[in-house]
Order: C-alpha cells, then structure tokens, then sequence
C-alpha cells in the first residue's frame, strides 16, 4: 500500500501528511521518483528532511531540518489558498462517493465506538486538490451509507461539492487498500477499481465492498513493488512500527 | 487541550463535556480506550465537533478581536451540522462560506522553552495553535523549561512569541511537558504512553495509573522519580537529538 500510495505523488508537487503510512509513502517518493515533492505537517512543519518515523503530527520529527517551522494556522491557510496538490487520510468507513467517517461507528448520541473524530482529515478533504485515502478492505468498512460524514468526498454526486462551497475542482482521487487501487469516474464521481493487487481477484473485491463499486471490464494489476522501493521501506520504518 | 493531555483527565471524571477536532486517540500508539468508554458509557458528552483548522481559527477570530471568522473548511459534512460553525453566502462573490465564532477559553497553560519573570516567552520550533490559544484565553499560565531575563528577551524582540501582557501566572517547571515531546530538548517517553494505554484498558486500571502519578504524588520532583528519575530524563534528551534508537512498545504486541 505505502508503494501504491508513493507512486501517486508527482515530483514539484505538495502534500499534506499524516503520521504513519501517509509520511512513510511521501519518503519513499522522495528517494525515488518525486525529490522535489513538497512535505508539509498541518502542526506547522513545511519542507523537513523527516529522519526517522513521526509518531505524532505536532512531534519535532515534522519540522526536523524543515525550510519553515510555523502554525497551523498558516498552513491551513496555505491549503486553503489551493497551493496543496495532495492530501493524506485513513477512514473508518468510506461510501462510494469517497465520503468517509472517522467520528463515531453507531448514533452519535451514544456511540457504539467514539473515533477520534475529524483531526485534520475535514480540512485535508475540504481543501487539498487531490485526496488519497489509505484504509482497510471490507464491508464493515465500504458502506452504502455512513453513520457519519466526517470529511466530504464527492457528497451525493457530481456538481454537490461546489454547490455546498467547496472549491472548485477539488476531491477524492485515490482510494488504496489492500485489495486494490480505486478511484473515480470522471462524470458520475462514483469510486471505480483501477488495479487489483497480485492474487486479488474481482470476487474478492465484491465481496469485500458493501456498495455497488464500478469494475471496467479490462483491469491492470498493481505492479509490484520493486527491490529498491522495499529496501527504502525498510530504511524508513526500522522498528516495522507501521509497515509489516 | 492536546489529546494527550484530555484522554486522562477524562478518564479521572474532570470532564463532563468536550468539544473535539482530535480526542480519543493517541495518533500512531492508537485509541485511548480510557476517555472512549466515559464517551461510550454515557459519563462524558461531547457538546461538538469540528475540524482542526476550524478550531485553531475560532481561537484566530478571538485573537483577532472579532466575533467571527470566515473559512472553506467543513462545508457539506456531518462535523459542520454537529459544530458551532454557521454557513452564510459571502456578501461579496455570493458563493457559501463558513463561519466560525471566535473561542475564548477561561484557561490556557502553554509549555514554552524560556520566558522572563513578566511572562514574555519565547517557543522554539513549531507554534501548532499556540500563539493564537495564548491570545484568546481570558486567563493564561505559562510554564516554562528556563527562567531568562528580561534583558535577554528585549535583545531579540522579535522571538517573542507570548507577550508579558497576556500572561497570569509564570511557573518554571523543566521538563513539565513528560511525557510529551518538547522541540529541541526532549522526546515523547514511549514506555509511559505504552503503560498509560496498557491500565487504561479498564477502570481499574486506570485508577492505578492516576494513584500512581497524579493523586499519589506531592510535588513533580516525586513524579520525575517515579518516571524514571535522571536516567529516563537523560534518555529522553538523548532520543529527541537522535542519539538513542527509537522503540515503540505499543507496537511490539505489549
């Protein structure tokens, strides 16, 4: 998945990383195909040279030999100015429009798990230009309806995340689990397999998506990820923290 | 507060309500199973959601002196009918936007690495959302790694971060953030966090944790000693400059 997730990511590029596979998959673009992609921490650290695996986005790992150690506000501001190509976040439970849900699983009253609720995933959603969502396959998880929208996707449809005010052109890109890569048809925003990973089959990807999820008759298989990409991996995470 | 620091509190029976952008959880260490069963069980309400630019621009807005702020974020989602956000159409372009009401706090404490004996501080690094709580809270206590003079602050003016005006109370406290992490001068204590989320799996647990290092202690010397004493202190410099290796026993299976 962190390979999957490091291939998106085009060199000249900005995004914004959570701790975890998010930082991990922004390294490994770095160190491959994407040197000059922009790092930038919601906690206010723009450009670090990451050294070792953050274990929170406010830890001093994320401004570690940064270009700029500043605020949340300034660069919330900054996504919020459109100058934020790409956005990291994990989910709970997704739908078919890329909406996701990392508040509460059950009523919000009285919920039957408390997550930790939106963090900047809301933000992240609402401003980067691209947003790639890295989570777990299964039909606890793709759901036909949310018990929360946390963080907008495509909401109900094409045209609804401008007419709510979002800006324009903005939106889910990629969903990557362990099953395949998805992202979205152009005219009906609704989520759509690209890859399937190797050994993963249509079936297993039906039966694990609790939505009706577009399959296009012809599929490719993710590529594998390459020696020189695992060792990377390895470099980044030594303590195997995140990747397994 | 840092989730950090509300996932205990909440668990010691000091929070009846809360308003969160990121609680319940520890980042990469995982849930807080403590403060998601006072959620859960009924004995902690939260009063409302939002997102963290949201939160950090209600205390911009308070900040600013105004009652409100404008922004892009929240629109269309559940945070934003579940907040304390508005949406209006901007008077100027007419597309929607939305607004977030100024916060101020009754009380901040802020952890900064040095100020004077007024309250004029300096923090190194990144400020996440402090300068603007710094500002926006009625009441504010600063505590602090080193005690300067004043002197030392009016030579460089411009790294004042935290005004002496805006300060109540100063309390020189090293090493006050543990187990937090302090940029520049020490790490996050793994094996603190790793026992914190161990007990608080159950009540009882819990408990044991509080007794041990909050109820049960007199002063923060006795809670240094407790942590681990000089040695742990040592190691927790040692690991924020990249001296020592990085272990995550929550990560190990603990």
């Amino acid at each position: 998945m962190a390979v999957a997730a490091a291939r998106t990511l085009d060199d000249g590029k900005g995004v914004l990383v959570g701790t975890g596979l998010p930082i991990i998959a922004a390294i490994l673009a770095q160190r491959t195909h994407a040197p000059n992609l922009l790092i930038v921490f919601e906690a206010g650290g723009i450009g670090p040279r990451v050294p070792v695996l953050p274990v929170s986005v406010g830890d001093s790992r994320t401004s570690h030999m940064a270009v700029m150690a500043t605020s949340m506000d300034y660069v919330m501001s900054v996504a919020q100015m459109g100058y934020v190509d790409y956005g990291f976040l994990g989910a709970a439970q997704i739908d078919c429009y890329g909406n996701i849900n990392t508040t509460v699983i059950g009523q919000y009253d009285r919920p039957k798990v408390r997550l930790p609720g939106s963090g900047g995933g809301n933000d992240a959603g609402s401003l980067c230009w691209k947003t790639i969502v890295l989570m777990r396959h299964d039909k606890r998880r793709f759901v036909e309806k949310l018990d929360f929208l946390t963080t907008p996707g495509y909401l109900s449809g094409p045209g609804k995340r401008e007419e709510m005010g979002l800006p324009e052109g903005t939106g889910p890109y990629r969903v990557i689990t362990q099953l395949g890569v998805m992202g979205f048809d152009d005219e009906t925003k609704r989520m759509k397999v690209l890859s399937l990973h190797p050994g993963v089959s249509v079936e297993d990807v039906k039966s694990n998506t609790g939505f009706d999820l577009l399959i296009p008759s012809s599929l490719k298989t993710t590529e594998v990820p390459t020696d020189r990409e695992l060792q990377i991996l390895r470099k980044v995470d030594p303590a195997r923290i995140v990747l397994r | 507060m840092t989730t950090q620091h509300f996932c205990p509190k909440a668990a010691a029976g000091c929070v009846s309500k809360v308003e969160v952008a990121y609680a319940f959880g520890h980042e990469l260490r995982g849930l807080s199973p403590a403060s998601r069963r006072e959620v859960e069980q009924g004995r902690v309400k939260v009063a409302a959601e939002i997102s963290n630019a949201g939160f950090q621009w209600r205390f911009k807005a308070a900040a600013m002196g105004i009652p409100f702020i404008p922004t892009r974020v929240m629109l269309g989602s559940d945070t934003h009918a579940y907040s304390s956000a508005i949406s209006v159409r901007d008077p100027f372009a007419g597309k929607p936007v939305c607004l977030v009401p100024a916060c101020y706090p009754d009380v901040a404490v802020i952890h900064v690495h040095r100020c004077d004996k007024h309250g004029n501080a300096q923090i190194d690094g990144i400020a996440i959302m402090d300068l603007e709580l710094a500002r926006a809270a009625r009441r504010l206590i600063i505590t602090t790694e080193q005690i300067i003079s004043e002197e030392k602050i009016r030579r460089e003016p411009w790294r004042t971060s935290i005004p002496f005006f805006l300060v109540d109370a100063v309390v020189h406290v090293p090493y006050g953030c543990h187990p937090g992490n302090m940029a520049y001068l020490y790490y996050f204590d793994e094996d603190h966090m790793a026992e914190w989320l161990r007990l608080s799996r159950t009540d009882e647990g819990t408990l044991q944790y509080l007794e041990n290092y909050v109820f049960g202690v007199d002063d923060f010397k006795e809670y240094v000693r407790r942590i681990g004493g000089a040695k742990k202190l040592k190691h927790l410099r040692d690991l924020e400059r990249l001296r020592a290796k990085f272990r995550a026993p929550w990560a190990e299976g603990e």
